[in-house]
């Protein structure tokens, strides 16, 4: 039950933050000026979002992440496919403890 | 005189796309929407869901890795699907699983997706011209299902003069019903795997967002700012409180990014 409270949260305050997102934009930023100096913040913080979630996930997960980033950037720069590319890193963690973790 | 602003919109993250699109308006677009204001119809509906569909198809796979990694963290099928329902934004769903570890910390997950998901900040505001016409409900509804894929379709029709903003909900539409039938098919599959570590699932995550920073090029100026990011995230690691590590990376590398513009 306790469980199911804390999923519930999560849930909530994941969907309102995203949906005040979603809803600021044409709401709110009419009534301001976004300057060039916002819009290039917010463009380098989404991106460095992602990238610091990449670098906390290898920190956690070690070799076995590693590996599996670097198989699935590389998938993805060679094909674009994105789901192939997520495949190719998940075989390469799944060979690893195949390997060495049993 | 031509141009009145030339603003850059991020498109970024959710399935798989990054780019970086220079939205240009003119005067005569602007004067034509005030002259004849858009709207919202069925017909514009069913032109999105015909334009997207053929998109939507590659979404349920990424749905499906989500309902199988929401089941591995612990959310029963239905919470899983409640999420996809409710959120419909893949970054933002896989980044909040990672603050399901007890005790869990509310104001670095708000946070951490609010930075995720600002970019919807950006899209949205590019589409207040086309959008401020509708009804309230028909707006909300729009931008509820506002993503990155019927964004780009839905601007360009902005651009060609389109009227009908129906498209911008059709195409989600299409979006969020393979997002969360995806979500569905994982989540009801997933147990039938047995122990999915041994699969590779715990490093779908990391292996996620690798191909949302390598889905494109990544661009000469951004490199800085996204090596100052992974530093402060991975010294962040051992020396935060769990989450805030990202969010301090998050606002470092959006300072970065600011500070070292044109040099």
């Amino acid at each position: 039950m306790e469980h199911s409270g804390t999923i519930f949260l999560l849930i909530t305050v994941t969907a309102v933050t995203v949906l005040m997102t979603r809803l600021t934009g044409t709401e709110l930023i009419s009534k301001f000026q976004v300057t060039p100096r916002l819009e290039r913040f917010l463009e380098t913080m989404a991106g460095s979002v992602v990238v610091a979630f990449v670098a906390t996930e290898i920190v956690r997960g070690g070799i076995r992440t590693i590996v599996a980033v670097i198989a699935a950037g590389f998938c993805m720069w060679v094909s674009k496919n994105g789901f192939v590319a997520m495949l190719t890193g998940m075989g390469c963690a799944a060979v690893l403890t195949f390997l060495f973790y049993r | 005189m031509t141009i009145i602003t030339d603003t850059p919109v991020v498109i970024l993250p959710d399935f798989c796309i990054l780019t970086i699109v220079m939205v240009r308006k003119s005067n005569s677009s602007a004067d034509s929407i005030h002259q004849n204001p858009t709207f919202f119809s069925r017909k514009g509906v069913w032109t999105g869901i015909k334009q997207m569909l053929p998109l939507g198809v590659f979404i349920i796979p990424y749905g499906l890795s989500f309902g199988v990694v929401a089941l591995e963290n612990g959310l029963s099928a239905l919470q899983a699907i409640a999420i996809s329902a409710f959120v419909f934004a893949g970054s933002a769903q896989f980044a909040a699983l990672t603050f399901l570890e007890a005790p869990m910390r509310l104001l670095p997950l708000a946070l951490t997706v609010l930075a995720i998901s600002s970019r919807h900040i950006v899209m949205g505001a590019a589409l207040t011209p086309w959008l401020r016409h509708l009804t309230a409900p028909q707006r909300m509804m729009s931008l509820f299902v506002l993503s990155d894929a019927n964004h780009a379709s839905s601007y360009r029709a902005f651009l060609d003069g389109e009227k009908d903003t129906g498209v911008l909900f059709g195409g989600g539409l299409v979006l969020w019903s393979t997002w969360v039938s995806g979500t569905a098919l994982g989540a009801f599959t997933g147990d039938s795997f047995g122990d999915l570590d041994r699969f590779g699932i715990d490093v779908v995550v990391a292996a996620y967002f690798s191909t949302v920073i390598l889905g494109k090029p990544i661009e000469k100026r951004m490199v800085f700012p996204y090596l100052i990011a992974a530093i402060v995230a991975s010294v962040g690691w051992y020396l935060l409180p769990v989450g805030w590590n990202i969010i301090v990376a998050a606002v470092m590398g959006g300072l970065v990014g600011v500070v070292t513009h044109g040099t």
